[in-house]
C-alpha cells in the first residue's frame, strides 16, 4: 500500500517543490493545504500517513496546527519544515507533537530520508 | 519547460504578490503602528520569500529577506516600536528585495544588497533610548506649533507616542503610474498648445488669459510629477565604497573613494539607468587608472589612490564626475593604435574627446600592447550609449601621470525637455536646448574649408559645420530657397560632451518645452534621431541626437 502525504505550506512554490521531491521518491501526495486551519480540516478528511508542515502561515500557524492535529490523532506523523533561524519554534513544534524537522532550503535527499524514516 | 524554469516562474509570481502585500501592509502599519495584523502579514510575506528564495538558491534575496525578518522579529517581540524612519527603511528594503527578485528571475546579477543589509543590522544594533543620530535623509523641518495650542502644558500627552508625525505621511506609488500620469500631462500639453494656436488666431482676450492660466497650471502639475519621481543619488552611490574596496583588494591596490553631492536628486529611471555605467567607470578607475602602490610611490604620489565621485547641479543638468588620480591615458599609444586602424589621420593629435571616441569603439582596446588601457575600452561604448540614451553626454579629461576624469552630464528628467524647434527641408525638428548654445547667422562666403570639412566662425571660434539640409534630406536643398535670405546661413551653435559644432537649418521656429516620446527609428534610418515629440499643431517632430551630428 502506498504511503500518503499531506503537504502544508502557504506558498504554492513550496508545495510544488516538496510535492515534486516526494513524487520522485514514489510517495503519493494526497492533498495540500495553505494554512493551519485548512491543514487541520484536510487532515481529518484525508487521514494521511504523514504531514509536512510549514511554520509561518496565515490563519493558524504550523505549531498551532500541530497541536490541533495531535489532539485529533495522537499518532499523527508530522514533519516540520522550518526556515533557518527558527530553532526555537522547531523545539516548540516538537514539544507539541511533531516528529522531526527539515530546514529550508531543502536538500531533496534530506527530505526523502526524513519522510521515509517517519513512514517506517 | 524545465523543472528549474517552472520553479522560477512560480517563485516570481508568488514573490511579486508577497512584495506587493509587504508594501501595502507597511503603509497600513505606518498609519496604525499598533496593528498586529499588518505586522504579522509583512512578516509572513518576507518569511515566505526567504524560504522560496533559499530553495531557489537566490542568495541576495534570501539574505535581504532574512535581515528584514530579523528587524520585524524585534517589533513582533515588542522590543522596539514602529516609527516613520523605520517604515522608510523597511520600504526601501522591500524595494531592494523587489529588485533582487526581478533581476534574479530575469537572469541578471542582483544589485548589491550590502548597504541595505547594513542599515537593517545597524537598526537592530542601535539602542533606541540613545539620542537620535543624524540620518542620511534631508532634515525634516521642526513641526510648527499648532495654532490652537494653548498654554496648558500639564495636560499634553507624552509626545513620543503620537501615532502619526505631521509631515511624515507618504504613499508608495508604482513608477508606472507616474509614467502614465506624465504621459497624460504630455497629451494635455499638446491639447493646450493647439488650443492656444486657435485662441491666438480668433479668441477673445479673456480666452487667451484663460488658456495661459491653464498652461501654467499644467506646467506646475508636470513639475510636481517630475519631483515626485526624484530620489537622492545616495540610493545608488552608497553601494560604491564597497564596490571600490572589493575591486581594489582583488587588484592588490590601495584606493580611497570620496563621495560628494549624495543628497542631489535625480529621476528614478535616470538613477537606475546610470548605475551600470558608474559601476563600469569605477571598476575601470581601480583596475586601469590607479597604479599599484609601489609605482605610485616611485612617482611621488601617496601609495593609496583616490577616486572622487560627485554629483552636482549645473543649470538644468546634473553633472556626475568620476575622477581618479591614476596615471591617465597613454595618449601616444592610443593614437598609434588608432592610426593603425585608420581611426585617426596621421597628422592629428587626439584631443581628450577624440580619445574617448576612439576608445569607445567596440573592440578597440583588444590589442595586446594596450592591455593596460584595455579595460578603458571594453564597455566604454556601453557607457556612452547608455548615457546618450537618457539624453546625456560623456566627457573625458585625461592628463598623463595626473589622472582621468569622466564627466557625465544628464538632464534632470527623461520626459520633458526644453528644445529649439527648427525647420529643415520642410520638416520640423527639435534640438534639445540643453545642448544648444546660440542661434546665429553667417554669410555663405564666410564658410571655410579645412581638414576635409566646412567650418564657420562663432564668437571668435571655428566650429565644424554640419548642414542638416544634406544630412536630413539626402543631399537635396542647400539651405537656400526656403525663404532664407540668399547667401545667409541660419546656424545653431551646439555643445555636446565638450565638443562644439554648428548646424545649419532653414528656419528657427520656436523654443518650447517638448514632451519626449520614445521612438523606434526605422531600420536603416540615419542614426541622428533620439526620440520624437508632437508639436502643438499635432504634427510630429523628430528630436535630433546631438551626439551624432558630427
Amino acid at each position: 500500500m502506498s504511503r500518503t502525504v499531506l503537504v502544508v505550506d502557504d506558498a504554492i512554490f513550496m508545495r510544488t517543490m516538496i510535492g515534486d521531491i516526494l513524487k520522485q521518491a514514489g510517495i503519493e501526495v494526497v492533498g495540500e493545504a495553505a494554512s493551519g486551519v485548512e491543514a487541520v480540516q484536510r487532515y481529518k478528511e484525508l487521514k494521511p500517513d504523514l504531514v509536512t508542515m510549514d511554520i509561518v502561515m496565515p490563519d493558524m500557524g504550523g505549531i498551532d496546527a500541530v497541536r490541533e492535529i495531535i489532539k485529533e490523532d495522537p499518532e499523527a506523523k508530522i514533519l516540520m519544515c522550518s526556515a533557518m533561524g527558527q530553532q526555537g519554534l522547531v523545539v516548540e513544534a516538537i514539544q507539541a507533537g511533531a516528529r522531526d524537522f527539515v530546514v529550508k532550503p531543502f536538500q531533496p535527499s534530506r527530505v526523502i530520508e526524513a519522510v521515509q524514516r517517519l513512514l517506517g | 519547460m524545465s523543472q528549474q524554469d517552472k520553479y522560477a516562474q512560480l517563485f516570481a509570481a508568488e514573490a511579486r504578490e508577497h512584495l506587493a502585500e509587504m508594501s501595502r501592509a507597511l503603509i497600513a502599519l505606518e498609519e496604525a503602528p499598533e496593528d498586529r495584523e499588518s505586522l504579522d502579514s509583512i512578516f509572513r510575506s518576507v518569511h515566505t520569500i526567504k524560504g522560496m528564495a533559499g530553495a531557489m538558491g537566490y542568495d541576495v534575496a534570501t539574505h535581504l529577506a532574512h535581515n528584514i525578518e530579523s528587524v520585524l522579529d524585534e517589533l513582533r517581540g515588542e522590543r522596539r516600536e514602529v516609527n516613520p524612519d523605520l517604515i522608510d527603511l523597511l520600504l526601501e528594503s522591500t524595494d531592494h528585495l523587489d529588485h533582487a527578485v526581478e533581476s534574479t528571475v530575469a537572469g541578471r546579477a542582483a544589485p548589491d544588497p550590502t548597504a541595505t543589509i547594513e542599515r537593517l543590522v545597524l537598526w537592530r544594533l542601535a539602542d533606541e533610548s540613545a539620542p537620535e543620530e543624524d540620518t542620511a535623509g534631508p532634515a525634516v523641518p521642526a513641526p510648527v506649533a499648532a495654532p490652537d495650542a494653548r498654554d496648558e502644558p500639564q495636560v499634553s500627552p507624552p509626545a513620543e507616542r503620537s501615532p502619526r508625525r505631521p509631515g511624515s505621511s507618504r504613499v508608495r506609488v508604482d513608477i508606472r503610474r507616474l509614467d502614465a500620469l506624465m504621459n497624460l500631462l504630455g497629451e494635455l500639453t499638446i491639447v493646450r498648445g493647439r488650443l492656444r494656436s486657435l485662441v491666438n488666431e480668433a479668441g477673445s482676450e479673456l480666452m487667451q488669459e484663460l488658456v495661459e492660466e491653464a498652461g501654467s497650471l499644467i506646467s506646475e502639475m508636470q513639475l510636481q510629477v517630475v519631483e515626485s519621481r526624484m530620489v537622492p543619488v545616495w540610493q545608488v552611490f552608497d553601494r560604491f565604497p564597497r564596490l571600490v574596496r572589493d575591486a581594489a583588494r582583488s587588484a592588490d591596490k590601495e584606493v580611497e573613494i570620496e563621495i560628494s553631492g549624495k543628497e542631489l536628486e535625480l529621476d528614478r529611471s535616470m538613477l537606475d539607468a546610470i548605475n551600470d555605467p558608474l559601476v563600469h567607470l569605477l571598476r575601470n578607475a581601480v583596475d586601469h587608472g590607479i597604479e599599484s602602490p609601489d609605482v605610485r610611490e616611485k612617482a611621488g604620489k601617496p601609495r593609496a589612490g583616490r577616486i572622487e565621485l560627485s554629483a552636482q547641479r549645473e543649470r538644468s543638468r546634473v553633472v556626475i564626475v568620476v575622477h581618479d588620480d591614476g596615471h591617465g591615458i597613454d595618449r601616444q599609444r592610443v593614437a598609434i593604435e588608432a592610426r593603425s586602424r585608420g581611426l585617426l589621420p596621421e597628422d592629428v593629435e587626439p584631443s581628450d574627446q577624440e580619445l574617448l571616441r576612439i576608445m569607445s569603439r567596440p573592440g578597440f582596446s583588444t590589442a595586446e600592447e594596450v592591455t593596460n588601457l584595455s579595460g578603458r575600452g571594453v564597455g566604454l561604448n556601453v557607457v556612452e550609449d547608455t548615457i546618450r540614451g537618457v539624453g546625456g553626454s560623456v566627457e573625458l579629461r585625461s592628463e598623463e601621470g595626473v589622472g582621468t576624469t569622466f564627466l557625465l552630464e544628464l538632464p534632470l528628467t527623461l520626459v520633458i525637455m526644453p528644445a529649439l524647434i527648427v525647420d529643415v527641408a520642410g520638416e520640423s525638428y527639435a534640438l534639445p536646448a540643453t545642448f544648444t548654445r546660440e542661434s546665429f547667422e553667417a554669410a555663405e562666403g564666410d564658410v571655410t574649408q579645412a581638414h576635409g570639412r566646412e567650418w564657420v566662425t562663432w564668437r571668435d571660434r571655428q566650429l565644424p559645420l554640419t548642414r542638416l539640409q544634406s544630412l536630413l534630406s539626402n543631399g537635396e536643398g542647400n539651405g537656400e530657397g526656403n525663404g532664407a535670405k540668399p547667401g545667409v546661413l541660419r546656424l545653431v551653435a551646439l555643445e555636446f560632451g565638450g565638443r562644439q559644432l554648428a548646424v545649419s537649418v532653414d528656419r528657427f521656429v520656436a523654443e518650447e518645452e517638448i514632451v519626449v516620446k520614445s521612438f523606434d527609428p526605422p531600420r536603416g534610418a540615419a542614426p541622428v534621431f533620439s526620440s520624437a515629440t508632437v508639436r502643438p499643431d499635432g504634427r510630429p517632430a523628430l528630436v535630433l541626437d546631438i551626439g551624432n551630428l558630427t
